[in-house]
């Protein structure tokens, strides 16, 4: 009986923990895109400063969703966004291949978002 | 490699955790459901050890949740015969009575060679001395052997009838003339005559000291 008891606890934290963090993925990965959006949308308009600015505060979401999120999602994946994560701000200077960037950065994140 | 090192131990940890947590049972033969687990996690638990791309996290949920599977459905299976049928299967007679069912041999695709090791595994060389064998969900054989005749015993000694040796075999005077007769004329004329509960004697008449043997399945026999 204390087996089955151990065994449903044990199988209900693991519930919670896969729903809250798959809750708790799509919501990160909701914010990140928005940010994406909003610096793909400043850059069309010209504005580099702002793009620039959004891609820091896309990085640095980036950096305190990865502290944790490199418990539950494969490191292969989080390594392909982190390598994008990183030049963005760079390239959002110098506009080269932002635009690009930018949607394969989406693209990443909405797989990401779809696998939590 | 020290990640890997801490991985491994957590890992030996967590599933000797599992093992104790699906208790005694799995420690004995395997029910199908269990073999199935104790294959599973072996398998999964190997991953992410040598793979530090997979998160410890993610490594150890599927262990513990098949684990966890394993117990409760073990606990239900107590409860619903039904459930235990579907998942365990349930146990085929092969020998009935002393007879070999042959269609339920089939059926399990057990030969005649796995059959005789498993009585062998028994300490049985001989079929003819099982009554009943039982293949169990486990894929053992349990075995009855069929019931030991009763030892002879001596009913005339030196001529003298013994009546209590008759009586505890079951067998009466008359039978015990008549086979005195079939050899010798009385039963002062023999030396010692042994029965059994079959009906079978053996007859030693004084003077010759030949053997005889008579009654049971057998023909009479010198």
């Amino acid at each position: 009986m204390t087996r089955l008891k151990m065994s449903i606890g044990i199988l209900l934290i693991l519930l919670c923990l896969s729903l809250t963090s798959g809750k708790w993925t799509q919501r990160r990965c909701t914010e990140m895109q928005q940010l994406i959006i909003q610096a793909a949308e400043e850059t069309e308009n010209g504005d580099n400063k702002a793009a620039e600015k959004t891609s820091a505060e896309l990085c640095r979401q980036w950096e305190s969703f990865r502290t944790w999120a490199s418990l539950i999602i494969k490191n292969d994946m989080l390594r392909e966004i982190d390598r994008l994560c990183a030049r963005l701000p760079e390239l959002a200077e110098h506009e080269d291949s932002f635009g690009s960037d930018l949607s394969e950065l989406n693209v990443l994140v909405e797989d990401l978002k779809h696998r939590s | 490699m020290r990640i890997i090192m801490l991985r491994s131990i957590i890992l030996y940890a967590l599933v000797i955790f599992a093992v104790r947590l699906m208790g005694k049972r799995q420690l004995g033969e395997l029910q199908p459901s269990e073999l199935v687990i104790t294959i599973l996690v072996s398998n999964i638990a190997t991953l992410p050890v040598e793979d530090t791309n997979i998160p410890l996290l993610v490594g150890v949920t599927p262990i513990l949740s098949l684990v966890c599977f394993e117990v409760i459905l073990s606990s239900l299976d107590l409860k619903l015969p039904g459930l235990r049928k579907l998942v365990s299967g349930s146990p085929k007679i092969i020998i009935r009575h002393g007879q070999v069912d042959v269609r339920t041999l089939k059926e399990l695709r057990f030969s005649v060679d796995d059959l005789m090791m498993a009585l062998r595994g028994q300490d049985i060389f001989d079929i003819s001395e099982v009554e009943f064998a039982v293949v169990e969900t486990t894929g053992s054989v349990s075995v009855l052997k069929k019931p030991e005749a009763d030892p002879p015993q001596v009913v005339v000694a030196d001529g003298v009838y013994s009546a209590a040796a008759a009586d505890s075999l079951g067998i009466s005077e008359k039978d015990i003339l008549s086979a005195a007769k079939k050899c010798s004329s009385s039963l002062k004329d023999i030396f010692i005559m042994t029965a059994d509960g079959s009906g079978s004697f053996c007859i030693v008449p004084k003077g010759s000291g030949k053997i005889m043997i008579l009654g049971g399945s057998e023909d009479d026999k010198t």
